[in-house]
Order: structure tokens, then C-alpha cells, then sequence
């Protein structure tokens, strides 16, 4: 799948900050607001998960003496 | 140009603000604006309303409304440089700054009187975050399971596992599909206490010099059981924890994090801290009564 396949490629660092910006902080709510609140990783459409479970595991084994 | 804004100027064209942060009205954190670089390179600056100040930036309407947001969020390409420059003004102004309260990506406000009104209603509130959070910053401890390595210790502790497996290999094909079956709920069963366990231990570990621990909700697939067959399946994710810890406090916490961690090795776990952040996941306190 395209989605998954670029995933492969999203550093792991990127997905932690994304999971950060997005979902976390103070979220407000309005009439005078426009914000993305609540957008769930998972509601990406991605595998992110298991995406950056696989990458620390290449980490890892690539760590191992 | 003054980075200081203290009237409700118009902002030019209706253009919605983008809000980043709210930080006290502290003369050091908002001299550093002039150097930022906000969403899409715009300049930031701050609107400031009794002791809070919202730190700013305008961003194009065509790009930045609920239809387009919509779209786009769900395109890494466009939401990773944005995500990222979100994350760099956060980095910024928590160096800068005593305390941050951060906001999710995409807080857009329609005019600065809003933003003004805003700051005006969550006044006291929002100095009293300021006072807790202060000289504080976020890490984030994610745990994850090796199936292989676990499963091996699983036939070591588990008695009734270690049978299960045992019978699975002489039996007939009927019997094994019951078995395979029997297996996954024990295995899964023994994950779940065994990570149990171990969020316990750690936050024992820590309870006495970090100021929060929040445990958050995993996506359904990162805590499904999983297939468990030996060396096929990568690390799943089983216990994600944000700390909040005091910054001066970061090497105890961390010393005291890596012998607790240092025991679970073996059992077929592994480890990845993340930080430091600003605190975005103990913004609003949990006691918080209402809206």
C-alpha cells in the first residue's frame, strides 16, 4: 500500500513529534476557533505503530555488539 | 517594528491566527520572537492581555481552514514540515520561556479581539498552569515487547503455558487449532499482567522525584495479542508513559528509569525515551473541574 510504503520512510522521530503536536496541549473549542483537534494517528489511515515498532527494532539490531 | 502587540490591531486580509503557546508576559521569552520563524515562515509576535501573552503567527485562509485542514493533516508530506515547525517554535520558546503551555498543532483563531477574549477568561487559570509547570519539562518512556524473546520466558514462567506448548506439538491437527487458540489467550493473558507489572514498578520507581506520570491509551493494533510466532513478528508496542519532571531533576530521573528498565531486558522488552518536550500532555490539570 502507498500509504505504508512511506511510512517506511517517515523517521521515527517524526512520528513521536506528530503524535505530540497533534493530539496533546491545551485544546480549545469555539466559536471563534478553527483547529484539528482530536486527530487520532490511527485516523490517519497509517499503521504508524507498528511502523515505529519495526524501525526500533532495525535500530536495535543494528545497536546489538 | 515592536514584537509587542498590546492593542487589537487588525490582522491583515482576515487571515486566521495561528496560536502556538500561551507563556507568561515575562520580558525574556518574547524578546526571542523577533529571531522565530513561524508556519509557513511568517513572523511571530505576541498578543498579550494582563499577565498571559498568546504567542502568534498569521497563516493564509485558503490554506488553513477546516475543509483544506481536513485533507491535508492526513498528507505526511504537507503535515510533517508544518508538525515540525510547530514543534521548533515550542523548543524555542520552552528554552526561553520559565513555563509553556502548548497548544495542539492547527489552533486558529479567527481575530486577535478573540485571542484577547481568550486570555481574559482563562486569566487565572492559565497563570496558575504557568506556576505548576514552571521549570518543568515532558518525556515520554514507550515500552516495547520482543514476542520471541518473551514467548522463550513465557515456557520458563508460566507452568501451565509451558504444557499448553508442549501438548501443541505431539497433538493431532484438531486438537492443535484448540491449542493454537488456548495458547494466544495465555499469551496475551501474561502480556497484559506483565506490562501491568512493569508500568507499576517504574512509576513506584520514579513516584518520589517526578512531579506527574500520565499513562496513555494505545492505538487498538499496537496492543492486539499478536501472532507470537518466534522471529517473525517485530516489537509491539505494550506501555507508552509521559513524565513530567522538574529539568533540574533530569539525570535522577533518568538514572533511576535506567535501572528499573535494566531488569526488564531479559524478559524481552525494550526501550525508547523521547524528550525533552515542552509539557504538552500535563497542560490542563487533571483535577480540572469544568470545561
Amino acid at each position: 500500500m502507498d500509504e505504508l510504503d512511506e511510512l517506511d520512510q517517515v523517521d521515527l522521530t517524526l512520528l513521536d513529534l506528530v503524535d505530540h503536536v497533534l493530539n496533546k496541549g491545551v485544546v480549545l473549542s469555539g466559536e471563534a476557533t478553527i483547529s484539528v483537534a482530536g486527530i487520532d494517528l490511527i485516523y490517519l489511515g497509517l499503521n504508524v505503530v507498528l511502523a515505529s515498532a519495526e524501525t526500533i527494532e532495525a535500530k536495535l539490531r543494528r545497536a546489538e555488539p | 517594528m515592536g514584537v509587542l502587540e498590546t492593542t487589537g490591531s487588525q490582522s491583515s486580509m482576515g487571515d486566521p491566527i495561528y496560536v502556538y503557546a500561551i507563556v507568561n508576559h515575562t520580558e525574556r521569552a518574547l524578546h526571542a520572537l523577533s529571531s522565530l520563524a513561524g508556519m509557513e515562515d511568517a513572523a511571530v509576535k505576541a498578543i498579550v492581555e494582563g499577565a498571559l501573552a498568546a504567542i502568534v503567527s498569521s497563516v493564509a485562509g485558503t490554506e488553513w481552514n477546516d475543509q483544506a485542514l481536513d485533507m491535508r493533516v492526513r498528507d505526511m508530506e504537507w503535515l510533517g514540515p508544518r508538525a515540525t515547525r510547530h514543534q521548533e517554535m515550542l523548543a524555542a520558546l520552552h528554552s526561553a520561556a520559565p513555563a509553556v503551555l502548548p497548544l495542539p498543532f492547527a489552533t486558529l483563531y479567527r481575530n486577535e479581539a478573540a485571542i484577547h477574549d481568550l486570555l481574559r477568561s482563562r486569566q487565572q487559570a492559565w497563570v496558575s498552569a504557568l506556576e505548576r509547570l514552571a521549570g518543568t519539562e515532558e518525556w515520554t518512556l514507550k515500552v516495547f515487547q520482543q514476542p520471541a524473546l518473551f514467548e522463550q520466558r513465557l515456557e520458563e514462567l508460566s507452568p501451565s503455558f509451558r504444557e499448553a506448548m508442549q501438548t501443541l506439538r505431539t497433538t493431532t491437527p484438531g486438537k492443535a487449532y484448540l491449542m493454537r487458540k488456548r495458547l494466544d489467550v495465555l499469551r496475551h493473558e501474561e502480556s497484559v499482567r506483565a506490562t501491568y507489572r512493569l508500568s507499576d514498578e517504574i512509576q513506584q520507581e520514579v513516584a518520589a522525584i517526578v512531579r506527574e506520570v500520565a499513562r496513555e491509551a494505545l492505538p487498538a493494533n499496537a496492543s492486539g495479542a499478536g501472532d507470537g510466532k518466534p522471529g517473525a513478528s517485530p516489537a509491539r508496542l505494550v506501555l507508552k508513559l509521559a513524565l513530567l519532571i522538574d529539568r533540574a531533576r533530569r539525570d535522577e530521573v533518568d538514572a533511576a528509569l535506567t535501572s528499573t528498565l535494566g531488569r526488564y531486558g531479559p524478559l524481552g522488552y525494550d526501550f525508547q525515551m523521547t524528550g525533552p518536550w515542552a509539557p504538552y500532555s500535563f497542560a490542563t490539570p487533571k483535577t480540572e473541574g469544568g470545561a
